[in-house]
Order: C-alpha cells, then sequence, then structure tokens
C-alpha cells in the first residue's frame, strides 16, 4: 500500500511546477522546523570550582543542599562575596515554580552546579548539505533540462585496472527506422586471458533496443594497430606518426591533439551562428610513398545533443505524430530528419597533393558526445612531403583528441566474435543472450538496466585490435519541461530553413554552452 | 517495467522500513520529555527505563530519575518513589530530553521524493538521500539517550532530578508523579 501511495506522491511532486514548489516550501519548512533538534551538553561542577562554569551556558542550575533548585539566567559568579547572582525561578523539591525574580545564592548552601550548552547536531548540518545540493540540482534541471541527460547505450570495458566508458552505440538511431550499425574501436580494452567483458549499461531516459553487439578482432602485427574507417574496412597500420605542427584560429593546439589522453582540443561555439566553421592546419613527418591515413580520435560536443533536444521540444505534444511519419516512410519527414542530422556535420579532412591543390579525403562523423572514438580517414596517394591535412569543422561541435598519421599496411579481415554470455547482475541472462544473438526479438532496456557481455577471444589479446559493433535503435523519454516549449512555427523554420534556425539558436545555446558539459558530466558517474 | 521514480519510491520503501528499527526511542510518555532548549530551563530528572532482576527473573521500572546514591537507584514511577539497588539493575537507559529526530525523517522522506526532479540522477541522488537521512535520523535519535552499564552509576547522576543526592530529610511521600498520563 506504501510503495503505490509513494509513488503516486513522486510523481505528483515530479510532473507538476505546482508540485515542485510545494516540495521546496516542505523542504524549507523542514529545515526550519529541525532547528529544535539539538544537541545538549551538560556539566556539573562543586561549588568550589564556581570560577570554572561553562560561561556559555545560558543558564545556570543551581542545586541547593535543601534539595531545591534556581534555575538563573544572566548569572555571574562574585568571588568576592561567595555568592551567585542572576534573575530567574527557585524551583521546589517537586519542581514546582517557588519564586521568581533576582536571586543572590551564597556558595556555602550549594550543593552542585550544574550547566549546559544546546548546539545544532550534527545530523541537521549533514542533511542541511545534502538538501542544498539537491535543491540545487532541482534548479538547475528545471532551469536547464536540456543538459540533464545521457545518451544512447554506453560500454563499459577494463582497461586493465578498472571498468572505463570506450563506447556508445548507435546514437544517431533514435527512430526503430533509423536503426543502425556502429562501429567503434576498443584501443584501451585489456582482456583478462583469453576473455574480455563489456558492461552495458541504460543510462539516458531513453528505451534502447539493442540487437546486436559483437565484438571485432582484427589481426595485427607485432607492435602494430589496426584502424577502421567509417565504411567498417580495417587496415593495418605498421607506424603511427604524431604532429609536427597544428594551428587553429586559437593558435597552436598540437599539445592537446598529440596523444589520446585527457586534454581535448575544444573550441566555442559562434555567438550568432552555430553552424559558423573552422579551420584546423596539420602538418606530419612521413617516409617513404606507402599509402597514408588520418586517424582522428574524437567526439562530439553537446551541441548536436541539444539541437537534437530542442526539436524534440519545439515538437512538444506532437513528436509522437512526427516520429509516427518517420516510421510509415513518409518522405518528406525522411528528408527532413536526414537534414537536421547533416546541421553540423562531421570533421572534413583535406590534403594538400604533391601539385599544391587540396584535395578531399574523407571525413570523421561519429555521432555522440559521450564516449571518444578513433576513426580512419584514408589519403589519396602521392601527397605534399611532409604531410599537410586541414580539418574543417564546425565551430564548437567537436572534441577532438588525437590526429595522428598512420603508415598503412594490408586490409584485415576481422573475426566476428558474440558474445558467449550475457550476466545481469551476477546471474545468466540467457533470454538476454539468445536477443544479442538474433535468436529472438532484440534487447529491450530502460533506464538503469546493466548487462555484462562476456566474449572469447580466439587468440591471445595482444594479436588482435578489438572493435565493437552494436546495432539497434533507441526511443527518447520526452521530458515535460520541453512540453512548454512546443512550438511547431520553429519546428517547421528549423526544417525549411536549418542555416538560419542555426543563426536563431545561437544565443539560447551559448547561454548555457560554458556550463553544459562539466553539468552533463557532473550529473552522472560516467567518464569519458 | 522498471522506472527511476518506481526505483526511488521503492528505495524510500526499503528505507523507511530499515530506518524506524535502527532509531532508537526514548520510550518515555508522550509530552514528558521537554526538547533540547527547554530542558536547560527546568530541574526534573530524565527518564529511566531499568530492566531490573537477578537471576531468571527481571522486570522493567519507568519513570523519573531521581537520584543515584549509596549503591541504590531512586526512580519515580506511577506508583510512587521506589529505591532500586544498582546491582540488581542489569541494564538502563535514561533519556534527558526529546530530540525531535521524527523531524528529520520528515525532512529526509521529502528530500528523497524530490530527487524525482533530478531525472536520471536520481539514480545517484536518491542513495545519498537514505544513507545521509538514515544516518542522521539515527544518530539524532540516540542524541539525547545515556546507558547503564556503557556509563557507571556515578557518571549518570548529573540527569538525576537530585544530581547531588536525595537532599537530607526529604519526606520520600511528599514526591509526586509528574504529569504522565
Amino acid at each position: 500500500m506504501l510503495l503505490p501511495t509513494t509513488w503516486c506522491v513522486a510523481r505528483v511532486i515530479e510532473s507538476s511546477p505546482m508540485g515542485r514548489c510545494l516540495l521546496v516550501l516542505l523542504a524549507v519548512l523542514a529545515c526550519a522546523s529541525s532547528g529544535c533538534i539539538k544537541n545538549v551538553t551538560r556539566h556539573v561542577l562543586p561549588p568550589g570550582q564556581a570560577e570554572s562554569l561553562d560561561r556559555e551556558s545560558p543558564f545556570l542550575k543551581v542545586h541547593v543542599l535543601d534539595g531545591r533548585a534556581y534555575v538563573l539566567s544572566a548569572w555571574s559568579v562574585d568571588t568576592t562575596a561567595r555568592m551567585v547572582r542572576g534573575r530567574g525561578d527557585l524551583f521546589g523539591l517537586d519542581r514546582e515554580p517557588l519564586l521568581s525574580g533576582d536571586f543572590g545564592v551564597p556558595l556555602d548552601s550549594v550543593a552542585l552546579f550544574e550547566t549546559n550548552v544546546t548546539r545544532t547536531h550534527g545530523s541537521v548540518m549533514a542533511l542541511s548539505i545534502i538538501t542544498a545540493g539537491s535543491l540545487v540540482l532541482t534548479l538547475y534541471c528545471a532551469a536547464n533540462p536540456k543538459a540533464c541527460f545521457g545518451s544512447c547505450p554506453t560500454f563499459y570495458v577494463s582497461d586493465g585496472t578498472r571498468d572505463i566508458l570506450q563506447a556508445e552505440g548507435f546514437s544517431g538511431s533514435v527512430a526503430p527506422s533509423l536503426e543502425a550499425t556502429d562501429l567503434d574501436a576498443l584501443p584501451r580494452a585489456r582482456a583478462r586471458g583469453r576473455e574480455l567483458r563489456i558492461v552495458m549499461r541504460d543510462e539516458a531516459l531513453e528505451t534502447q533496443i539493442v540487437r546486436r553487439a559483437d565484438l571485432l578482432a582484427a589481426p595485427r602485427a607485432h607492435g602494430g594497430r589496426v584502424f577502421a574507417t567509417a565504411a567498417g574496412e580495417f587496415f593495418q597500420a605498421d607506424r603511427v606518426r604524431g604532429l609536427v605542427w597544428a594551428t587553429g584560429p586559437e593558435g597552436s593546439c598540437r599539445e592537446a591533439l598529440a596523444s589520446v589522453d585527457d586534454i581535448e582540443r575544444s573550441s566555442p561555439a559562434d555567438s550568432t551562428d552555430l553552424g559558423a566553421r573552422e579551420t584546423i592546419e596539420l602538418r606530419f613527418e612521413r617516409s617513404g610513398a606507402g599509402r597514408l591515413g588520418v586517424v582522428i580520435a574524437a567526439r562530439q560536443s553537446l551541441m548536436s545533443t541539444y539541437l537534437f533536444y530542442q526539436a524534440l521540444a519545439w515538437m512538444g505534444r506532437s513528436a509522437g505524430e512526427w516520429f509516427a511519419a518517420l516510421e510509415r516512410g513518409d518522405a518528406a519527414i525522411r528528408t527532413q530528419a536526414r537534414a537536421a542530422d547533416g546541421l553540423i556535420g562531421g570533421i572534413e579532412v583535406e590534403v594538400l597533393d604533391a601539385s599544391g591543390a587540396w584535395v578531399p579525403a574523407g571525413q570523421y562523423a561519429e555521432l555522440g558526445p559521450i564516449a571518444t572514438d578513433e576513426q580512419l580517414i584514408r589519403l589519396p596517394q602521392g601527397g605534399a612531403d611532409p604531410a599537410q591535412v586541414r580539418l574543417h569543422l564546425t565551430r564548437g561541435a567537436w572534441r577532438i583528441n588525437q590526429v595522428a598519421l598512420a603508415e598503412l599496411g594490408a586490409k584485415v579481415d576481422p573475426v566476428r566474435i558474440p558474445p558467449q554470455r550475457v550476466l545481469h547482475g551476477d546471474a545468466d541472462a540467457p533470454v538476454a543472450l539468445a536477443a544479442l544473438l538474433g535468436a529472438g526479438d532484440p534487447l529491450t532496456t530502460v533506464p538503469g538496466d546493466a548487462y555484462t557481455l562476456v566474449y572469447g577471444l580466439p587468440g591471445e589479446a595482444e594479436e588482435y585490435e578489438l572493435f565493437l559493433e552494436s546495432r539497434g535503435y533507441y526511443l527518447e523519454w520526452m521530458r515535460r519541461e520541453w512540453l512548454t516549449e512546443e512550438d511547431p512555427g520553429q519546428l517547421a523554420r528549423l526544417f525549411l530553413d536549418p542555416r538560419g534556425s542555426l543563426r536563431r539558436m545561437a544565443p539560447a545555446f551559448k547561454r548555457q554552452e560554458a556550463t553544459m558539459e562539466s553539468a552533463f558530466w557532473g550529473s552522472r558517474y560516467a567518464q569519458p | 517495467m522498471r522506472s527511476p521514480e518506481r526505483s526511488s519510491a521503492l528505495a524510500v520503501l526499503v528505507a523507511i522500513t530499515l530506518l524506524f528499527p535502527g532509531c532508537a526511542s526514548t520510550l518515555a510518555p508522550g509530552g514528558w520529555l521537554p526538547d533540547a532548549e527547554q530542558s536547560t530551563r527546568e530541574a526534573n530528572g530524565g527518564w529511566i527505563v531499568a530492566k531490573v532482576g537477578l537471576s531468571g527473573s527481571s522486570r522493567e521500572v519507568c519513570g523519573e530519575l531521581i537520584a543515584i546514591q549509596h549503591d541504590s537507584v531512586f526512580v519515580l514511577a506511577k506508583a510512587g518513589l521506589e529505591a532500586i539497588p544498582a546491582e540488581h539493575i542489569r541494564a538502563a537507559r535514561i533519556a534527558s530530553f526529546n530530540s525531535h529526530w521524527g523531524e528529520l525523517g520528515a525532512w529526509w522522506i521529502l528530500g528523497t521524493l524530490s530527487t524525482a526532479s533530478h531525472g536520471i540522477v536520481l539514480i545517484l541522488s536518491a542513495p545519498v538521500w537514505i544513507l545521509g537521512g538514515t544516518l542522521s535520523a539515527v544518530a539524532a535519535s540516540y542524541a539525547p539517550i545515556v546507558r547503564y552499564p556503557d556509563r557507571s552509576w556515578s557518571e549518570l547522576s548529573i540527569f538525576a532530578r537530585f544530581p547531588p543526592g536525595l537532599p537530607l530529610g526529604l519526606d520520600r511521600s511528599a514526591l509526586r508523579w509528574q504529569g504522565a498520563p
């Protein structure tokens, strides 16, 4: 009985602004009333130690020899007159008040002094701190709901010491008709012997449908690497060369782009146009005339997620109709969805050829703001020496961790490894395993779900470069805060005039940009 | 089908179930004990609950702690003043004020419910509330309580109506039961 009642109360509070106001009011009242939750420190002293009485005690209890007791405020000890003075009450043996007023009690008649000091209980302080943090979170989520979210399935793999977030699956697949296959490199994954475990979590307000999550093990030479292209081709790399020189609008960014570490290169979005572009120029050493490729390790900023959520907010109550139209195969809607998807675009790569002309080589287009992914863009043969590369990208849309030049070897075919076991908690989950093996309906997860996928490697782990290939889609849950922003006009303008919409949305995004990333990660327990 | 809100509600339910047995009751009649501030202005003793008995048999004596002296504990129970040999008391607990820890419980429940507004983050914030609230309420509930044999009778005497001991020439029959229903 209590469970549904509590659940209903939580729903009411969560669902209405009035409920939240009431909650805040009640919290304040609770805090105020808890002012009387105090602790008392009591000390007694014989009359001979009257000078040592605790002066912090607002009242002095004077137990006299005949059993009566004075309770005095504004009390003082007159050592010369051997008297304690104060204003208060005299209580009889039955503790009924006998007299009130100013008293002077000779020390010779005193059996014991008692002092009591009250202090706010430490538990009130502890709950006050929790309340403050909780209210900040409540207010932040109410004011800035587009920064309190997760994104698509997240995959945690051990780096040899602890499980770290290494991949996010099919970030762009926000509807059944947009179901897609996503390939993520797992360069930091470390197997235990020939077994690799990947924890797949649903950490967002989404229903996620996972059809497949296979491990791909690409054979590599000793000390070499294997990189994957966006098209799903795998190439061995005998050698990976670092940057000699890198510069963007902010100046040198070589240090940020030199290696995969905690330092990412990013830039603020344009304050008047979210579609504004920028260029980064790179130079690498090269040796020989072999085939080369640029390896980019990056993730999206929260700009694309913000735009998607803003579009959902503008859809408001009609979001279901929009997605239903998408599922029915409405060509116009699909075209609009694809156009919206390309608003931000990828990281376009150009290379300087031997004749001095810039030649397009491809683009990095891995979606998702959570996990850094590595992708290979093969360069045309016959480039300049030293190799010179340009990246064109939307300002504020990308966080680039590393750019390197790979000297490519043979194309290889990876070994596909489906999960051998799936664990839900510590127990085997045969239904989930069957779902991921294609033997039943796909695996459906809701927020809070976590499955451990167990894979067996075909050989020693060092002999393989590992990748995760996941397939599925997810359904974003509408937030009540978004419904207040329902605006068919803005939505129509987004589809009909995407470039103009990026300009109109810039001020609102810029107001949140500085805190969006920290709020996003601060509201989660995962780290990139 | 699970949802964060349902998980939150379940967590509240579990925490309520766990919290209340974990908190200490003073066992004093309702309204008998003053609150912390008021206790500094009054001169009554604390409320004692003593388990009395040697070997197999035992009984419980409850009332106001009047004095502790000469190896006797004087308790003003509803039936009158009772002098109990200290060595016959196996365990006792004395509450000197009402900590109002139940208000912390209300605060804690409201706070836990408020995590429903945190979206997915309640996976983090709800356990913080439940753990913090439980520990706080338990700590507050024990604040006014002192126990024998954790403390000696001489230490516990300061919580009596007459900390120095019974006054000389006290007419014990003059002490009246105060206020409890």
